[in-house]
């Protein structure tokens, strides 16, 4: 019987090693100590899954800094995902500003979700450090659609109004459609679509007239040519999708982007907060993650801290007009 | 094709290679094996590696995790009653009634076996059809959607071993708790009574392992136990008798067949599967009472189903780069962190990658098959131990593994009270399995539903416009009037038999 105990516990080892492993990789390490910051490896808070576009962003983003090593520490990526984002901004903007937990967040909770929901954490005041990644909103069609261009969808929309179907959902994808109806004085019949894998789905399935879609999402079937793009909501062309108009060169004033942001919870002393600046500036822009962004279909920013934060506060500023009345 | 394959086999010349399926499939079994820890939480924590092992190294990683995770959970299904995964639940219906009779190595065999013909069945699928099925597959809309997860959860009530109307229950709970958090079509927070730890809604991690693992656990450390004399069983002991292999071998095709079909279709595939060809099997057997009392088309079926459904989940990965499940979604990460985007023309690109992969997955399924039979005998000894010093172990594992997944306590309570809800629940005879499938099913119901509704515009004429859907709703009711009229039917030859015999006895 007792050798029989002991063998099973040998075979316990494994997943108990694995466990650890587990755990290891999720936790922090021992207290601050009183050494010249960082004493210990720093946490980035990802508020969507491990496999999702912004995890994958992050943890390239994470090998390069770690590759660099200026930080002096490592920084580790933690998945706290939920609520749309709210559950890992949450936990990064209320944790202690003692630079050991930032957060690679999307715009959404920050500057779209707040004017909806009640949310336990404060958009205003945040320490943005750097801008990551943009990716501008696209009008995506099937290869085989009959609309060549924003002008042959409105026309459309015009003679056939409320019919026409238009895949949007999550706020990122509602209020630009709702500004594009309003711009345009159009009509569609929307369906909400779980982000841009389902919408492509549906496009390609023929069950969908037109997506609303961020570049990302759309950039692998935007170069196979099963899909087309209308227009792209960016203030210029971008080198990713040289071939796809803007909307303002169309004759509507939309521009809509969704920016990927390094914030740290507000009151960050100033000395970290340079320091953590620069170390994320100088990953943001290296050659090695330009690489893997661009195969993401990511637009690479490197903005700093204060234009990030203003970007941010416009955004919030213009969804607060179109949400306010709708709401 | 024959050269390309030969060219992708070439590929594993290198000891690299043959070294991380190795490695893929040994620890696939193993987080398969052990509940609370899945081939998804596997794969995240080896995610950082990707890049250095390069786009063929850690597809060939992938896929030997997740084929072996598929396979392992059917090992304490079978010995345990603990479905490792929630695509194995169904194997342990037959498998652990197996186990009870002392057919324990044949239900292990027989398992490993069909997962092997399954696997292969899929791979060659997999090479042969992946483009066209894809293009099917694509076609379905919300309103197929919204018909296959009503499908699912009917067939699943018709399923049930107890009452079917404790099983419309349990599938009614399932769709409420699934509706807590965050609306997935419009993004508003529902139930959460302002709690942040509910916006996430309820984990699906934590409620399967307390449904399945807590209560278990529970259950089996509430009985008066003596550890039964366990021996391995010798090899001899692991083969089938004829009779089981014959019974086995059309069970296992026919569980290949649908889920390599269903592994197409967007959703929980691989779970799906197994209910579908339990279904099937009973349904078309001449003696469907043996169903739960160990019948062997009752672990050969679901378990060729899982495998074959995990390799089929493929084809829509790479051949439209759109992942239709968790783990997809991490195999797709793997291959965009290495700067590999599949998709249509994935390959035709990337000729060498592609046949790499599925020489990877041929090797993969057969060093399970190679692997797993002689470990059978280990896992085999893991019964020696009185259940009141494994259970506490298997609490522990599902504690550590909860929290792994989501780094939450709330999880862990979660998952707590569900175990003890679940233990009280099943001792009132109400089966778990309908609650389960149905958390997994409710998002998609949900935004497949309105989106139709969105579709129609309120208009019910639109469905007449979707034959798809409208096909698979009316083979639902067609299975449910037929499993109706058998189950009338074999009600009245009951009674008519209990009057018969009421008559001799009254006569004698």
């Amino acid at each position: 019987m007792s050798i029989r105990q002991v063998r099973m516990r040998r075979r316990a080892a494994m997943p108990a090693i694995l466990a650890a492993g587990v755990l290891a990789a999720a936790a922090c390490g021992g207290p601050p100590g009183q050494a010249a910051y960082p004493a210990r490896d720093v946490q980035i808070v990802v508020p969507y899954p491990a496999g999702s576009s912004i995890d994958t962003t992050t943890r390239a983003l994470a090998e390069v800094i770690n590759d660099q090593g200026k930080l002096g520490k490592r920084v580790q990526v933690v998945n706290r995902e939920g609520g749309a984002g709210s559950v890992g901004t949450t936990a990064t903007l209320n944790a202690k500003p003692d630079g050991y937990t930032v957060g690679i967040l999307p715009d959404g909770p920050l500057t779209l979700v707040p004017h909806t929901e009640e949310v336990s954490y404060d958009p205003r005041n945040v320490s943005v450090l750097s801008e990551v990644t943009i990716s501008p909103v696209l009008f995506v069609v099937p290869a085989d659609s009959p609309y060549r261009d924003l002008r042959d969808l409105i026309d459309a929309a015009k003679a056939r109004p409320g019919s026409i179907t238009l895949g949007e959902g999550p706020l990122n994808y509602a209020v630009p459609a709702e500004k594009f109806e309003q711009l345009t004085n159009t009509r569609f019949r929307h369906v909400s679509f779980d982000g841009d894998q389902a919408t492509t789905t549906a496009l390609l399935g023929e069950n969908l007239d037109v997506g609303v879609m961020q570049l990302a999402g759309a950039f692998a079937q935007l170069e196979s040519g099963k899909v087309r793009a209308l227009g792209i909501a960016s203030a210029e062309r971008i080198d990713l999708a040289p071939d796809v108009p803007t909307f303002a060169e169309q004759g509507v004033d939309l521009e809509w982007e969704a920016y990927n942001v390094v914030v740290a919870p507000p009151g960050l002393p100033d000395a970290i907060s340079t320091k953590l600046s620069e170390v994320f500036a100088s990953a943001v822009t290296s050659a090695p993650f330009r690489q893997a962004a661009k195969k993401l279909g990511l637009v690479v920013s490197g903005a700093d801290g204060a234009a990030a934060a203003k970007r941010l506060t416009d955004k919030s500023a213009a969804a607060a007009d179109l949400l306010a009345p709708s709401r | 094709m024959l050269d390309n394959l030969w060219a992708g086999f070439g590929a594993f010349a290198d000891p690299t290679f043959l070294l991380l399926a190795v490695a893929g499939v040994v620890l696939g079994t193993l987080v398969g094996v052990l509940p609370g820890i899945g081939p998804i939480g596997a794969m995240s924590v080896l995610l950082g590696m990707t890049t250095q092992l390069g786009p063929a190294g850690s597809l060939i990683l992938f896929a030997g995790i997740y084929f072996g995770s598929t396979y392992g959970g059917s090992t304490t299904s079978i010995l345990l009653n603990v479905p490792g995964e929630a695509s194995s639940v169904v194997t342990a219906l037959d498998g652990h009634a197996m186990t009870k009779r002392g057919r324990a190595g044949p239900a292990l065999t027989i398992a490993a076996v069909s997962s092997f013909v399954a696997g292969t069945v899929a791979i060659f699928g997999l090479m042969m059809f992946a483009p066209w099925l894809s293009g099917v597959a694509v076609l379905l809309g919300p309103p197929e959607y919204a018909a296959l997860c009503v499908a699912g959860l009917l067939l699943l009530a018709a399923l049930s071993s107890g009452s079917t109307a404790k099983a419309v229950v349990m599938i009614c709970a399932g769709l409420a708790i699934g509706t807590v958090g965050i609306d997935p079509a419009a993004g508003d927070l529902r139930f959460t009574f302002g709690s942040d730890a509910l916006a996430e809604g309820f984990s699906f991690i934590a409620l399967v392992m307390g449904v399945f693992g807590v209560a278990e656990a529970l259950t089996l450390a509430g009985r008066r136990w003596r550890p039964e004399p366990v021996r391995a069983p010798r090899l001899r002991e692991l083969l089938p008798s004829r009779q089981e292999s014959r019974d086995a071998a059309p069970a296992a095709l026919r569980g290949s067949t649908i889920g390599f079909l269903l592994g197409l279709v967007p959703g929980p595939a691989a779970v799906l599967s197994t209910f579908a060809s339990y279904v099937t099997e009973r349904k078309i057997s001449k003696r469907p009472e043996k169903f739960g009392a160990g019948a062997v088309q009752g672990v050969a079926g679901p378990e060729a189903a899982n495998n074959a459904a995990a390799g089929a989940a493929f084809i829509p990965l790479l051949v439209l780069g759109i992942p239709f499940a968790p783990t997809m979604a991490l195999v797709l990460a793997a291959l965009l962190l290495n700067g590999i985007v599949p998709g249509p023309t994935f390959v035709d690109d990337q000729p060498e990658l592609f046949w790499t992969v599925i020489a990877a997955m041929y090797i993969a399924n057969f060093m399970l098959l190679v692997l797993n039979l002689p470990l059978v005998g280990l896992f085999t000894r893991l019964l020696a131990i009185p259940p009141q010093a494994l259970m506490p172990f298997v609490i522990g594992l599902c504690i550590v593994g909860v929290y792994a997944e989501g780094n939450s306590m709330f999880d862990v309570v979660v998952m707590l009270v569900a175990g003890l809800l679940g233990f009280l629940l099943r001792r009132s005879g109400f089966s778990m399995a309908p609650f389960v499938l149905a958390v997994v099913l409710q998002p998609t119901l949900e935004v497949s539903l309105r989106q139709t509704m969105a579709y129609s515009a309120g208009d019910p004429g639109y469905l007449l416009g979707r034959p798809v859907a409208m096909a698979i709703l009316a083979l639902v009711v067609v299975a449910i009037v037929l499993s109706t009229r058998r189950a009338l039917g074999s009600r009245r030859r009951a009674r008519l038999a209990a009057r018969r015999e009421a008559r001799d006895e009254s006569r004698s």
